[in-house]
C-alpha cells in the first residue's frame, strides 16, 4: 500500500474521529438537556482542534494528490463551497454560546450550531461517499450532480452509518442513560450491517478488497467489542477504547477500499505527487505531526485531566 | 453574460477582504495579550490581567470567524483556482502544509490558554501558553503571504520546460518555499497586518476611555498606552520594510516597479512622479520630484530606472496601480506622523515637570489629551487609515501582477474555474459575510457591555 495515501488517510480519520464525536456530543444535547453541561465541558475547548484537522487533511490532499484538484475543484464547488459556509456558521454559534453569559441566548445559540454541525456532516458525507462511489458524478464531462450525490440510497445509508457511530460513541462517552445500556451497542452493530452491506451493494469492488483485507476488519470489530464491553461492564475508560476503535473503523475502512475512487473507474495511485515534493512533504509530516501530538498531549491534560 | 473568471476573481477578492480584515485581530491580539499579561503578572496590576483576559475573549470570537473564514477561503484557492492548485500542489504547497501546522499551534494552545486561567497556579506558566499562541498566528501570516511571494517571483521548478509542455519537471521544493520575494514581501505584509489590528483596537479603546470615568477610564487608558506602544515600535519596522520593498521591487520585479511608479520606457534622471492621469499614452497632472526615484531606486540621481516599454504590452498591469501605490504612501505617511504626535504628545505630559518651562512644551502638558474629542477623532481616523492601508496595500500587491497569477507562468484567466455555478454562490459568500461580520462585532460589543471592566477588575 502506498505511504503517501496511508498518511492522507491517517489524518482523515483523525479529523472524522473528532468531528464524528463533536456529532455525537450534539445527539446528547438533543437527546436531553440535562447533559447541557458535560456535553459544553467536551465541545469547548475541542471546536476549533477539530476545525484545524478539517484544513490538515485539505492540504494533505492538495500536497498528496495535485493532480485531482482540478478534477476536484470543478466538481465538488458547490458542495465544497456550501460545506464551507456552513461551517463558518458553526464556528460562529458555538463561540456566540460560549461568550453568552445568559443561558437562554447560549442554548438558542448551540441549538442552531447543532443544526450548522449537522448540515456540515451531511454535507461531508457527501463530498467522501461521491468520491467512493462515483454516484452521480461524470468524469468525462468532469461534472457533479449534487441533488443525486446528495440523495442517493448509497449516501443516505451511509451518513445513517455515521449518526449511529456517532450516537454509540456519545453514549459511551458521556454515560447516557435514556435508553438503557444496549443503545451503544445496537447503534454499532447496526452502523456495521449498513456500511458493510451498501458498500457491498454500490461499490463494485469493495467485496473482492473485503475478502483480502478481512483481517482489518476483524481488528476494528474487536476493538468495538471490548469498548463495549467494558462500557457494559461500567469500566470508565471504555470511552477512550471506543475513540481508538472508532479512529481505527475509518482507518480499516480505507485500507480496505483502497486503491479505487469514484466506484472503481480511478485510482488514488494515479493522481500522486512529484517524489521530490512527496519526500518533503512526508518530512513536514513526520516533524510537524510529532509536534501536534505533543500539543495534544497538553491540551487533554490541561483541559480534560487537570483540576482548577 | 458575465464572464466566470470575472466571478471568481470578484468572489475571491471579496472573501481575502473580508479575510484579511478579521485575520489582522487574530495575529495582532496575542501580541497584546502577551505584554499585557506578562507586565499584569511582573508589576502585579490588576488592570493589565484584566486586559489580557478580556481581550482573549475577544481573540477567540475573532479566531472563530477567522479560522472558518480562512478555511472557506482554502476552499476557493482550491475550487474556484483549481489549474492554480494543481501547479501549488505540485510545486510549492510547503508553505501551505507547513501553515497547517502553525494554525495547530495556535488553535490548539489558544484552546489550553483560553480555558486554563485558573486551572494553572503559576502565572508565568500561563503567560508561557501564549507565546506559541502568537508564534503559530505570525508563523501562519508569513507563510501564507511565502506563497503571494511564489506567485510574484515564481521559483524551484523548470519554468521554460512549463511553459513549452506543460510538464513539471525540476522540482525543488525548498527554492519554491524561499522565492525570491520573500523576505520583502513577508517582512511588509505581516507587519503591516499586524500595525492594522494594533491601531483598530486602539481606536477602540481611545473610544471607550473618552466615554467611560473611574476605574473603567483608568483601564481603558493603560490599554491604549500599551497598544500605542506597541503599535509605534511596529509602525516604524512597517515604514523600513515598506521602503525596502520599493528597493527590491526594482532588482526583482521590474515590471510592477514600473507600473506602480508609473514609468513607461526606461530612463535615467527619473524623477518621481506622485499621481496622474494615464490619457492617450502619456502622464498628465502630476506632481514631479526630479531625479528623486532614480535616487531612491539605485543610490544615484542618474541611475536607470525600468519602464512598461521592456515588457509586451498584454503583461501591463493596469496602471491606475500608480495612483493606488501613491495613495498608500500618503495614508501611510499619515498614519506615521498620528502614531508620532501621539507618542511626543503622551511623553510630554509624562516628562512635563522637566521641560514644562518651555513654552510650547508647557502648552501641550497642561493639555487633557485624553478627555479631548480631538484625541477621539483622530484615533477613529488611524483605526481607519489603518485599514484602508491594509485593504489597499494588498489590492495593489495583486493588480500589480495582473494578467498573471503566476507571474511569467500562468494567466489568471488559464487557471480560474469556468463552471457556470459559480454566480449563485458569489452571491451566498457576499450575502453571508455581509450578515456574519457586522452581527460578530455587534456582538463582541454587546458581550462587553454585559461584562463591564469593573466587574472584572474586582
Amino acid at each position: 500500500m502506498n505511504a503517501e495515501y496511508i498518511i492522507n488517510y491517517t489524518v482523515l480519520s483523525a479529523f472524522l474521529t473528532l468531528f464524528i464525536a463533536e456529532i455525537g456530543s450534539s445527539f446528547v444535547f438533543l437527546i436531553n438537556r440535562g447533559y447541557y453541561q458535560k456535553v459544553k465541558n467536551f465541545i469547548t475547548p475541542l471546536w476549533g482542534p477539530i476545525g484545524t484537522f478539517a484544513i490538515f487533511y485539505a492540504v494533505n490532499t492538495e500536497a498528496t494528490y495535485p493532480s485531482a484538484l482540478s478534477l476536484v475543484g470543478t466538481m465538488y464547488i458547490t458542495l465544497g463551497m456550501a460545506a464551507g459556509l456552513f461551517f463558518i456558521l458553526r464556528n460562529a454559534f458555538i463561540m456566540y454560546s460560549e461568550a453568552h453569559s445568559n443561558k437562554r441566548m447560549d442554548i438558542i445559540y448551540r441549538e442552531i450550531y447543532i443544526i450548522m454541525t449537522l448540515i456540515v456532516a451531511f454535507l461531508v458525507v457527501t463530498i467522501f461517499s461521491s468520491a467512493l462511489s462515483g454516484i452521480g458524478v461524470n468524469l468525462t464531462t468532469v461534472s457533479i450532480n449534487p441533488l443525486v450525490a446528495m440523495f442517493n440510497p448509497f449516501n443516505i445509508l451511509f451518513f445513517i452509518s455515521v449518526a449511529l457511530i456517532a450516537l454509540s460513541i456519545s453514549y459511551v462517552q458521556f454515560g447516557v442513560k435514556e435508553g438503557g445500556k444496549i443503545v451503544p451497542v445496537i447503534a454499532a452493530v447496526l452502523a456495521y450491517i449498513i456500511v458493510i452491506v451498501s458498500s457491498i451493494i454500490y461499490l463494485p469492488y469493495f467485496l473482492n478488497s473485503l475478502s483480502t483485507g478481512t483481517y482489518l476488519l476483524i481488528i476494528s470489530l474487536i476493538v468495538a467489542a471490548i469498548g463495549l464491553v467494558t462500557y457494559l461492564l461500567g469500566k470508565p475508560f471504555s470511552k477512550y477504547i471506543m475513540g481508538i476503535w472508532l479512529f481505527l473503523s475509518i482507518d480499516m475502512f480505507g485500507m480496505i477500499q483502497y486503491p479505487y475512487l469514484f466506484g472503481g473507474v480511478a485510482k488514488y495511485t494515479q493522481f500522486l505527487n512529484n517524489s521530490s515534493m512527496a519526500l518533503y512533504v512526508s518530512y513536514v509530516t513526520a516533524i510537524g505531526g510529532t509536534l501536534v501530538a505533543l500539543y495534544l498531549a497538553i491540551f487533554f491534560y490541561v483541559n480534560y485531566v487537570k483540576r482548577a | 453574460m458575465i464572464s466566470p473568471i470575472l466571478l471568481d476573481r470578484a468572489t475571491m477578492g471579496f472573501s481575502l477582504a473580508v479575510h484579511i480584515f478579521l485575520v489582522s485581530f487574530g495575529i495582532s491580539l496575542p501580541v497584546v495579550i502577551g505584554a499585557s499579561e506578562f507586565i499584569g503578572i511582573r508589576y502585579g496590576d490588576k488592570y493589565y490581567k484584566a486586559l489580557a483576559r478580556r481581550l482573549t475573549t475577544a481573540l477567540l470570537i475573532f479566531f472563530a470567524i477567522g479560522t472558518a473564514s480562512g478555511t472557506v477561503v482554502a476552499l476557493e484557492l482550491l475550487l474556484l483556482w483549481p489549474k492554480f492548485m494543481a501547479l501549488v500542489g505540485s510545486v510549492d504547497i510547503l508553505p501551505l502544509y507547513i501553515e497547517v501546522f502553525a494554525f495547530f499551534t495556535e488553535a490548539i494552545f489558544l484552546a489550553t490558554y483560553a480555558y486554563s486561567w485558573d486551572k494553572i497556579r503559576n502565572q508565568y506558566y500561563h503567560f508561557l501558553l501564549i507565546i506559541p499562541i502568537m508564534l503559530g498566528s505570525i508563523g501562519s501570516g508569513i507563510l501564507i503571504t511565502l506563497l503571494n511571494s511564489f506567485m510574484n517571483t515564481p521559483a524551484g521548478f523548470n519554468i521554460s520546460e512549463y511553459l513549452s509542455s506543460g510538464t513539471i519537471t525540476g522540482v525543488n521544493p525548498i527554492a519554491a518555499l524561499f522565492p525570491p520575494s520573500a523576505i520583502y514581501e513577508d517582512s511588509h505584509g505581516v507587519g503591516g497586518t499586524i500595525l492594522a489590528g494594533l491601531v483598530m483596537v486602539m481606536a477602540y479603546f481611545v473610544y471607550k476611555q473618552y466615554k467611560s470615568s473611574g476605574e473603567a477610564c483608568n483601564y481603558y487608558k493603560k490599554a491604549t498606552k500599551l497598544l500605542l506602544g506597541i503599535s509605534s515600535v511596529i509602525a516604524a519596522f512597517v515604514i523600513y520594510t515598506g521602503v525596502y520593498s520599493i528597493e527590491m521591487l526594482y532588482y526583482v520585479q521590474p515590471e510592477k516597479y514600473a507600473a506602480f511608479e508609473g514609468d513607461i520606457v526606461p530612463t535615467t534622471h527619473a524623477a518621481e512622479m506622485l499621481f496622474g492621469l494615464f490619457i492617450n499614452g502619456k502622464w498628465t497632472d502630476y506632481i514631479s520630484i526630479p531625479n528623486l526615484q532614480s535616487f531612491l531606486a539605485t543610490g544615484s540621481a542618474s541611475g536607470l530606472v525600468p519602464g512598461l516599454s521592456q515588457f509586451p504590452t498584454y503583461t501591463w498591469p493596469p496602471l491606475f496601480v500608480h495612483d493606488m501605490f501613491d495613495f498608500m504612501v500618503l495614508l501611510g505617511f499619515l498614519l506615521g506622523i498620528i502614531l508620532l504626535i501621539t507618542d511626543l504628545v503622551l511623553i510630554i505630559g509624562k516628562y512635563s515637570n522637566r521641560f514644562g518651562k518651555v513654552a510650547i512644551i508647557g502648552r501641550i502638558s497642561k493639555w487633557d489629551v485624553w478627555h479631548s474629542k480631538w484625541t477621539v477623532v483622530f484615533a477613529a481616523l488611524s483605526g481607519a487609515l489603518a485599514l484602508v492601508l491594509m485593504e489597499v496595500g494588498w489590492v495593489m500587491e495583486e493588480l500589480g501582477r495582473q494578467p498573471w497569477i503566476i507571474y511569467g507562468v500562468m494567466l489568471v484567466s488559464q487557471a480560474g474555474n469556468v463552471s457556470t455555478s459559480i454566480l449563485p454562490i458569489m452571491i451566498a459568500i457576499i450575502v453571508f459575510y455581509a450578515a456574519i461580520l457586522p452581527f460578530t462585532l455587534i456582538y463582541i460589543n454587546r458581550h462587553f457591555r454585559a461584562k463591564p471592566v469593573e466587574a472584572e477588575l474586582q
